[in-house]
């Protein structure tokens, strides 16, 4: 991925934004103030990015102090690696970006948390014990000071905080800031763990999209994009994203490649003429069951036919029976409990888009939690074996 | 009578996330409504609509931790409901601030608005926002992979304009 350009979307995005409207700004207050008539409790929110940058002004300062920082540095780095491991994976499956407090921190306590922040980095001056961490909210001890992961919240004893208590709070931002970072620097480290080159997967991409689609790809221009980003909560899997575009396509088209063993894990095709996802479109069962022969003509492609132990149809509609996006989803089961979707446009007449998924059960989840969501606002969701 | 209480406190806690969130996702929203209506007017609308729709039914949300992506939700469904409905009909003037830019094409978003409506709410949420490619697909409901294939279009065709 190009990260100079991702930088400079990202600099231009907030340099170049308008500034609100202010007729906006007061509607949006004049609402804020009804909605906020009847509040009686406050929670309190602080902002981890805003404690970081404090962090950043702190350690500009300490510059001078390079024994003690050695020591804060020395500190974080004896961190064991499973407990980076452990801290990463529970703060990436946080909910929220922001950490909560139980209750309001007074002002001496504010002032604490920075005081003692500085005393932390510039003196090596650490907690006698750590912080209790707890991953659900009934795990809560009353009166003792806890993080809980579920809901990114520092239960607070009543009383005023002891510098030890602000020291373990500090030490558990510290030790997260430093987990995340390791693990960044570990997914950066997996470029070189790439086994197959561009060319490579260039090729393959180009070699499953004639074979799937019968698109005549020799003359196919394409963007390859290195992708050493998170794909799933427990490993960053490196892939190469390689796009298809030109005019000698009749569709535009997307194929991401893993990077270690080449597997196709993802094709997406964008027609150039239609829009694959149109509403108002009647469900058609039959159609859809039709449509089976070419989900297994793909599997054939991909060397997975043999494997498939079961497969679901899933399609989202209206009350007056017309398909939600003009789209069905097929769910297939292989045996080893992975998954392939696909999705297939009724007003294209094509799979425009597949991917694998490493655990079915947890898309099927995904797929349950989702109706229950929509059924809300009038969604209805069909969710039925059609194969087994 | 101690579960009222506690139901009652309860409401009262999420009330103010409800009222925190909306403090904090007051621009996002804004631009995300924008980017699909296409007229400040209509995209004050929308959020205003939006937040007295997700104000109504905050109660039915089981997990108020999905408090945030949910009413982010509301504002692009309640968008694209709304650009449904106004169909055809002739675009009310906008502001001039927001017009004048429009010919100034060093301006990002207006690179921006020449995408694919689904491209633009990708850039806004992970480019300007913030949020990770979990987190967008969280928020759209769209698995990742999505997410990340449309980024890259988004990618390409703003190289492509700039």
């Amino acid at each position: 991925m190009d990260k100079s350009f991702e930088d400079q979307i990202k600099y231009k995005l907030i340099k170049d934004v308008e500034p609100l409207p202010d007729s906006y700004t007061e509607r949006i207050s004049t609402l804020i103030e009804q909605l906020q008539e009847s509040k009686a409790e406050r929670t309190i929110k602080f902002n981890i990015k805003y404690a970081a940058i404090i962090l950043g002004l702190f350690v500009l300062g300490a510059s001078g102090t390079n024994a003690a920082v050695h020591v804060y540095q020395q500190y974080l780095s004896s961190m064991s690696q499973t407990e980076k491991e452990q801290l990463n994976k529970k703060t990436q499956r946080l909910l929220e970006e922001l950490d909560h407090f139980s209750r309001d921190l007074s002002k001496e306590e504010r002032g604490k948390i920075e005081s003692l922040r500085k005393k932390y980095e510039n003196d090596g001056m650490f907690p006698e014990e750590k912080i209790i961490e707890i991953d659900h909210k009934d795990e809560v001890m009353k009166g003792e000071l806890v993080y809980c992961y579920e809901n990114s919240t520092f239960y607070l004893p009543d009383e005023e905080l002891t510098d030890e208590d602000i020291l373990k709070i500090i030490d558990f931002w510290e030790r997260r800031d430093y987990a995340v970072k390791e693990k960044n620097k570990g997914e950066r480290g997996l470029i070189k763990e790439q086994k197959i080159s561009q060319e490579e997967a260039v090729r393959i991409a180009k070699n499953i999209l004639q074979k799937l689609y019968k698109l005549e790809m020799e003359n196919a221009e394409s963007i390859v994009e290195f992708d050493p980003a998170e794909v799933s909560d427990e490993e960053a899997i490196p892939s190469y994203l390689i796009s298809f575009t030109g005019q000698a396509l009749s569709c535009d088209a997307i194929v991401e490649i893993d990077a270690k063993e080449g597997i196709v894990k993802r094709v997406a095709i964008d027609d150039k003429s239609k829009e694959e996802c149109v509403s108002g479109i009647k469900v058609d069962e039959d159609r859809c069951r039709k449509c089976l022969n070419e989900i297994y003509s793909f599997l054939s492609v991909l060397g997975e036919k043999d494997y498939v132990d079961e497969i679901r149809l899933i399609y989202k509609y209206r009350k007056d029976g017309t398909l939600n996006r003009g789209n069905i989803k097929y769910l297939v089961k292989l045996n080893d409990e992975s998954a392939y979707v696909f999705l297939y446009s009724v007003n294209t007449q094509t799979i425009y888009q597949f991917y694998e998924m490493t655990t079915y059960k947890d898309v099927l989840k995904q797929e349950k939690d989702n109706a229950k969501i929509q059924k809300q606002s009038g969604i209805m969701t069909k969710n039925k074996v059609i194969m087994k | 009578m101690t579960n009222n209480k506690h139901e009652n406190g309860r409401n009262k806690v999420s009330e103010q996330y409800f009222v925190n969130i909306v403090q904090e996702e007051k621009d996002l929203m804004f631009r995300l409504a924008y980017n699909i209506m296409q007229n400040t007017v209509d995209a004050e609308d929308v959020v205003a609509e939006s937040i007295c729709k997700a104000w109504e039914k905050r109660k039915s949300l089981k997990n108020p931790d999905k408090m945030r992506n949910w009413i982010l939700r509301i504002i692009i469904n309640t968008a694209k409901n709304a650009v449904a409905v106004r169909n055809r009909i002739e675009l009310v003037e906008d502001f001039p601030q927001y017009c004048d830019e429009q010919e100034n094409k060093n301006n990002i978003w207006d690179l921006v608005s020449e995408l694919k409506e689904k491209e633009r709410t990708v850039i806004i949420l992970y480019y300007y926002r913030g949020f990770s490619v979990r987190e967008v697909s969280k928020i759209l409901h769209i698995p990742e992979g999505t997410v990340k294939s449309r980024l890259s279009n988004a990618r390409n065709n703003l190289k492509k304009l700039m």
